[in-house]
């Protein structure tokens, strides 16, 4: 493949950028619809951190998949991946 | 941290609680979701399409990333869009007592109204841009 020149890697790194941000505020705001129908469904309960807790999930997961592109799938590597980014959600939740 | 006594005496009561189930599993949604989005954003960056454009034996057999882009988009609006209709219905109360189903008095951007508008116009924003890089390849 030839050589992108350097005003073409600088639009896809900003295009890269600018989707994933977008498909993280994307599900913050579907976070808050839920938020909204839990409140509905039990005043009681008032999970204000599961916006926060989407932004943070949306985030490393994003932000970690080209590394687990890399990974054999259900190889060792790969599941002690998935398993540490799950411990640090759950301990977060 | 005081709670991780109980956690020996009956597991599933104190560590298993509603809220942090209903809370791991919107994470688990949140989290194969992402992945998604990943998957297609990283199918759509630039030098992929390049690649595709310049080999088109490479592609897979799934349908183009955009068109599945698109399709989780408004999978995803769909179901917020009945969620938000839900909300305006007061189900607790049709659950509790009465099996008598009535419409809560409610802004229009009050209870998940304002969260659906805005996942929409950020999704549009989305698709706008993809359009751009995929009209950007060619």
């Amino acid at each position: 493949m030839r050589n992108l020149p350097r005003a073409t890697i600088r639009n896809e790194n900003s295009f890269k950028l600018t989707s994933q941000a977008l498909a993280v505020l994307m599900m913050v705001s579907a976070a808050f619809t839920l938020l909204a129908v839990f409140q509905s469904l039990v005043p009681n309960w008032q999970p204000y951190s599961l916006p926060v807790l989407c932004l943070f999930t949306s985030l490393v997961r994003l932000i970690t998949y080209p590394r687990f592109k890399r990974m054999t799938q259900l190889s060792r590597e790969w599941v002690i991946a998935v398993l540490s980014e799950w411990i640090v959600i759950l301990i977060l939740v | 941290m005081a709670e991780i006594p109980n956690w020996l005496v009956n597991f599933f009561r104190y560590f298993l609680t509603p809220d942090f189930s209903l809370a791991s599993m919107v994470m688990l949604v949140t989290w194969l979701v992402s992945g998604s989005f990943a998957e297609i954003l990283d199918e759509m960056n630039l030098s992929n399409l390049m690649r595709l454009e310049l080999d088109p034996g490479q592609e897979k057999g799934d349908a183009p990333a955009r068109e599945r882009l698109m399709s989780l988009f408004f999978t995803m609006g769909t179901f917020l869009v009945v969620l938000t209709g839900l909300v305006r219905l007061d189900i607790r109360t049709w659950m509790l007592n009465t099996y008598k189903l009535t419409f809560t008095n409610m802004l229009a951007l009050a209870g998940g109204g304002a969260s659906t508008l805005v996942f929409f116009l950020l999704g549009m924003a989305l698709l706008s841009q993809t359009r751009y890089i995929d009209l950007h390849t060619r």
